[in-house]
């Protein structure tokens, strides 16, 4: 398990690069960070609907009504092209970051 | 299930209402809910289900900060989705007021010239002046109709500009306030108006006994006209503030609401078509009670119980 707060930076980058592959709503994209880390981070409701509305704040993903799944009507989420635009840049900066913190840890 | 249900509302225990927590609720709900019976489905019993369940809730200090904001957001501006592109700005909606209560001057002046155009012309007939009354009769006549049709074309355009445009509410508060200093203007225009109109019939047995049938109900008109144009400057200005005041969008014509309004009013038919034919029918009768029965004198009183019937129908209708 992660801590919470050695990954809070990269949470925003996480639900967008989820949300690039296809639109999503809030438990699809909790389950699908458990399942691609194999529970080795699993994400917070309340941080990930922080990070929602951060994100629809700044433009980056679109939140819609979706439909009736389950008797459940669920607000669906989707990225916007400014959202890809800053998830690239994003990816550039975590290589670079990666890339200099392996050179000393 | 009750458990996590309970404990997510205890959670929003003194969030002040709102659409966006109410649909923040539903979510956060469903998807406990699905995490709950996915660990259920995995064999885990119910109670470290729901433990587990919670543990992963996180904290609801970080979701209140954000629904707070959100809400004083809302509080300081409109949606800004498309309905909101043309709403009326404040300078339209004083600059309406304005030239609405100009034309209610205009429409209460024309008012009043023709029923002193039909006072003069009894009491001129009276004194055996007919020709001379029948001259000013016409002058004064035309002299209403022309304010009239210049006030209504004033109002017809600026209600045109306006219509089915939506009120942002910043607007409707400020007109609130002065429909609040005109309250008191409104009652006492009324309260005059009536008493004036009351004390007209008085003037037409304080002239019948002076001076005959004739002088009797020339002065009634003269009272009536004076009361009248009270009336309808009151109701006319007092109607200025009411169509920017109870609805979001703005209805130019009553009996043709644009498709935002109606939208957005959901009028029962039945009050759309009474609006359309109930004054045309009332007028109707007044002329008819007039023309064919000879009955000026007491036809009038059409108006104001059609006026208390009208507003009782409505009542009942809305209800």
């Amino acid at each position: 398990m992660i801590s919470s707060d050695g990954i809070r930076g990269y949470n925003d980058v996480i639900i967008l690069s989820i949300l690039k592959a296809g639109e999503s709503y809030g438990y699809g994209i909790s389950k699908a960070i458990r399942e691609v880390t194999e529970g080795k981070y699993i994400i917070k409701e309340t941080t990930l609907y922080s990070a929602f509305n951060r994100l629809e704040k700044n433009g980056y993903i679109e939140s819609f009504p979706g439909a009736i799944t389950h008797g459940k009507k669920r607000t669906y989420y989707r990225i916007t092209d400014l959202g890809k635009t800053f998830l690239t840049e994003k990816e550039a900066e975590w290589q670079l970051t990666k890339a200099v913190v392996d050179l000393f840890i | 299930m009750k458990t996590i249900r309970d404990y997510l509302e205890s959670l929003f225990l003194g969030v002040p209402e709102s659409l966006e927590k109410d649909q923040l609720k539903a979510d956060l709900m469903a998807n406990m809910e699905d995490r709950y019976e996915e660990l259920i489905s995995e064999g885990k019993g119910e109670h470290e289900a729901i433990g587990i369940t919670i543990t992963e809730f996180g904290s609801i200090d970080e979701l209140l900060a954000d629904l707070e904001i959100l809400k004083d957001g809302h509080q300081q501006e409109e949606p800004a989705d498309d309905n909101w592109h043309d709403a009326i700005s404040r300078e339209e909606a004083f600059a309406f007021l304005e030239i609405y209560r100009r034309s209610a001057f205009k429409i209460g002046l024309g008012v009043l010239l023709i029923l002193l155009s039909v006072s003069q012309l009894i009491f001129l007939s009276e004194m055996y002046a007919e020709y001379v009354g029948l001259f000013l009769f016409f002058i004064l006549i035309g002299c209403g109709v022309a304010l009239f049709i210049v006030a209504g074309m004033a109002i017809t355009n600026v209600s045109k500009s306006l219509d089915d445009r939506p009120i942002p509410r910043n607007v409707a508060q400020e007109v609130s306030k002065i429909k609040n200093d005109f309250r008191r203007s409104f009652a006492a225009s009324i309260t005059i108006g009536v008493l004036i109109i009351i004390f007209s019939v008085g003037l037409l047995f304080i002239g019948e006994m002076l001076g005959g049938d004739g002088l009797g109900v020339s002065m009634m008109f003269f009272g009536v006209g004076f009361g009248v144009t009270l009336l309808v400057y009151g109701g006319m200005v007092q109607g200025s503030f009411e169509k920017l005041t109870s609805e979001r969008i703005f209805v130019a014509d009553e009996d043709q609401p644009g498709p935002r309004a109606r939208q957005a009013k959901n009028l029962p038919p039945f009050i759309v078509f009474l609006n359309g034919i109930y004054w045309p029918i009332v007028v109707a009768i007044f002329l008819i009670g007039g023309f064919i029965f000879h009955a000026w004198s007491i036809s009038w009183i059409v108006f104001p119980i059609a006026g208390v019937l009208y507003g009782s129908i409505q009542a009942a209708v809305e209800r």
